[in-house]
């Protein structure tokens, strides 16, 4: 061996020594959980208004009209389910005090729906065995909520559905000309 | 040939007893240039980490109300000592599992979680630094920087706090939901 490799041969090995020796980083970890408790809920949205439009002949049908609802909803997997129900919020209130015509009280407004009025939006969907406004035309109730979609089973996971609900009002002869206002409030429950 | 042997030998068993020392991570050159042939060489810098509280919890009671915040921020508190004043510190945050795990078998992507990082010196010298590289984001497996800065030339100590937000959907199953997310430091 020359001296000249001599001198390189020592050199690597110091270089080497040196590079490993500073080259290590420190590190620490920490850990921490996310938990997250994800609980039933629902929403709901409806249409603002509507206006009922009378049948073609006069007193010969009734007054009709439709409710569009947007609804989202999710039960838990385990006995959980869900409900959807109108009640009377104000009674009908003519434009012009005194004028006589229909009222919720009276059973006046009757709604009803069926499975084709639902419109699934994203999710999995509903389960269970549904029933759509009770299978037959409903009456509002002034003061209790009634049927409009039941039997929403256990793990429902439906987002942005929609279903049309069908108000009817009877064309009387008896009522006053004028413009009845009434509201109504839909609860949709989950469990 | 035995006075190469001889050679080959000593460069050999003073690589194994580099390793010994500990060496193992990234070349740092920066270091022998600024200590000299005369100094012995520096002391890696210690780095101490903790995080608290130990959980963040979240209420997800409605999809319809926005991210849900959780109990309170994650907070990050840690303290280097023998530090060198250019060297580089990084704090990482880091999913350990791309879900989170529900108890009945349900999952949910980490990444429903986000974070916002802001942070603070609250010791250190020459050179020491705080910066917070990304100040937002969601979780992920993939460790994300989010902060970094300059050791100093004295014991540093900073604080990195991350508020968390959960962003819920109609399509998770009702059940507690479970993962663990790292934060680790890093200093040469």
């Amino acid at each position: 061996m020359t001296n000249r490799t001599r001198q390189l041969a020592l050199g690597f090995a110091v270089i080497l020594l040196l590079l490993e020796v500073n080259s290590p980083a420190n590190a620490a970890t920490a850990n921490a959980n996310v938990v997250v408790q994800v609980a039933a809920s629902a929403s709901i949205s409806a249409t603002a208004s509507v206006t009922l439009t009378p049948p073609a002949t006069p007193f010969t049908g009734d007054y009709t009209g439709v409710t569009l609802l947007t609804f989202s909803i999710r039960t838990t997997p385990s006995g959980g389910n869900g409900s959807l129900t109108v009640q009377g919020h104000t009674e009908f209130t003519p434009g012009t005090a005194g004028d006589v015509g229909p009222t919720i009280a009276g059973g006046n407004l009757t709604y009803s729906c069926a499975a084709s009025d639902l419109t699934a939006g994203t999710g999995s969907g509903l389960t269970g065995t549904l029933t759509y406004c009770g299978g037959a035309s409903q009456t509002v109730n002034m003061t209790t909520g009634t049927n409009v979609l039941t039997g929403i089973g256990a793990k429902t996971n439906a987002g942005n559905d929609t279903l049309n609900v069908h108000w009817s009002v009877p064309d009387s002869a008896a009522y006053n000309v004028d413009t009845y206002t009434a509201t109504v409030t839909f609860t949709l429950t989950a469990n | 040939m035995k006075f190469k042997r001889g050679w080959l030998a000593i460069s050999f068993a003073i690589m194994v007893a580099s390793r010994l020392i500990g060496g193992q991570g990234p070349v740092k050159s920066r270091r022998i240039l600024a200590t000299g042939s005369s100094s012995p060489v520096p002391l890696l810098a210690t780095v101490s980490l903790n995080v608290s509280p130990s959980a963040v919890h979240f209420a997800a009671s409605n999809p319809v109300g926005g991210p849900v915040a959780g109990d309170s921020p994650l907070t990050t508190s840690f303290t280097l000592t023998n530090t060198t004043n250019k060297n580089t510190w990084t704090l990482t945050i880091q999913a350990l599992g791309a879900n989170l795990a529900g108890t009945g078998g349900g999952t949910i992507p980490v990444g429903a979680i986000s974070y916002t990082a802001t942070g603070s010196m609250t010791a250190g010298g020459g050179q020491a630094s705080l910066n917070i590289n990304n100040a937002s984001g969601v979780l992920s497996t993939t460790a994300v920087q989010t902060a970094s800065g300059f050791e100093g030339n004295k014991t540093f100590q900073g604080q990195v706090v991350y508020t968390l937000a959960f962003t819920d959907n109609w399509n998770y199953i009702p059940d507690t939901y479970t993962q663990t997310v790292a934060l680790t430091l890093t200093a040469p």
